[in-house]
């Protein structure tokens, strides 16, 4: 029966590679369909089939001084293909909008929380896709971080409140999500959620 | 010839240090009411993204069920620790300076079994994450029966110390954990059978 089980995951695995010929995605899409395969919450939300909101006649003021492009498109939500994670803007899902980011794409720098307020579809320019994040304030000065003695647990205080200037990350920028609770009116935890080393990543 | 004693000792070890004499104090509850409600508390207003697998929100209530492992795991090393160094940790007081200290050292011990799982969850394994897992899981286990007299060692706690050596081995634990044969047998129990054993 292990054996069987075995060959199964080795069958799903080798339908499921990402260079696959076109014959062999339609064999999957049919197999996941006939023994249930893994199913994404049950809603498309491929960038093809993403809701767009919005031309521009419509986009937020904040928004024009930051994209130079006169053509751009506000989605609720995008999916990276590669990672299959999928990104919300804090309307649509406030605990996917919270993502850890390299601070201008530099990967030397330590990731910073910020929460996506628009994510951005430019079809002219590359990358397509744009976040536009507010980044979580730093704590009131002299509040206490508890979380401080505790260095391999990757939790930090931060101010609940979040900054009103908004900053352009690109999706390759982005490390990881984080996980959010408020101790009190004025501090926030902040837990970052990857499952990797960053310095593998750098 | 051996007394009855002798019998129960080898029959039950650890019988005679867990403290059968009723005179003893009895072991001090950390799951206070307050402490529970913190917990639900962190599981019903944190904000996680969708991957991230739920949580019963009656934790700690018969209503939840079983917790499942990979439950277990999403407590231990997102909601409790949040939940606990926040009621415990530094900047709280509870009482006297003796009890704000004795759960400050009850926390600082749970926190290192936080960070032992946390460490050896990532998918990524590198020596110093070993040496800082070891580290971690020996202070865990040793302090045990220090702040907890009366809880029962297991194998587990032996075995929590062995993994070191199969993550210096076999990589990241996602690799060679037993999710897949969990999840199999959960598809077996749920098969449906006329409690017969085949031939």
């Amino acid at each position: 029966m292990a054996a069987t089980y075995t060959r199964a995951a080795r069958l799903r695995q080798w339908l499921g590679q990402p260079d696959a010929d076109p014959f062999l995605k339609e064999c999957k899409s049919v197999f996941d369909k006939a023994f249930g395969g893994r199913q994404s919450d049950g809603e498309d939300v491929s960038p093809k089939k993403q809701p767009t909101q919005s031309r521009t006649q419509s986009i937020p003021p904040e928004l024009t001084s930051l994209i130079d492009d006169a053509r751009i498109h506000l989605a609720a939500r995008y999916k990276d293909e590669e990672s299959g994670v999928i990104y919300s803007h804090s309307t649509t899902h406030i605990g996917n909008s919270l993502i850890m980011f390299y601070p201008n794409g530099d990967f030397k720098q330590t990731p910073i929380p910020g929460s996506i307020q628009y994510i951005i579809e430019t079809p002219r320019k590359s990358p397509t896709v744009r976040f536009a994040v507010s980044c979580q304030l730093p704590a009131p000065p002299n509040s206490i971080d508890p979380f401080f003695p505790y260095v391999d647990f990757p939790a930090k205080v931060f101010s609940t409140k979040l900054s009103p200037t908004l900053k352009v990350v690109e999706p390759d920028w982005v490390f990881a999500h984080y996980a959010r609770w408020n101790i009190d009116a004025e501090r926030a935890v902040v837990l970052t959620l990857a499952r990797v080393s960053r310095d593998t990543l750098s | 010839m051996p007394d009855g004693s002798f019998h129960q000792r080898k029959q039950f070890p650890l019988r005679a240090d867990e403290g059968d004499n009723p005179d003893e104090a009895p072991q001090r509850k950390y799951g206070t009411p307050a402490v529970m409600g913190r917990i639900r508390e962190v599981i019903r207003d944190m904000d996680t993204p969708s991957w991230l697998r739920s949580v019963p929100r009656n934790f700690g209530s018969a209503a939840a069920g079983t917790i499942k492992a990979d439950e277990w795991r999403t407590l231990a090393t997102v909601y409790l620790p949040v939940a606990l160094v926040s009621i415990w940790g530094e900047g709280t007081t509870h009482g006297s300076k003796e009890n704000t200290a004795s759960l400050r050292q009850v926390l600082d011990h749970t926190m290192d079994l936080v960070c032992a799982i946390s460490l050896a969850c990532m998918n990524t394994m590198t020596p110093i994450r070993v040496a800082s897992y070891r580290r971690y899981i020996l202070s865990w286990v040793s302090k045990v029966r220090v702040l907890h007299p009366k809880s029962k060692l297991s194998l587990n706690y032996h075995m929590a110390i062995h993994l070191c050596d199969f993550l210096q081995l076999f990589g990241p634990v996602r690799s060679w954990w037993c999710f897949p044969f969990e999840r199999l047998i959960g598809y077996l129990q749920r098969l449906p059978h006329n409690h017969k054993l085949g031939t």
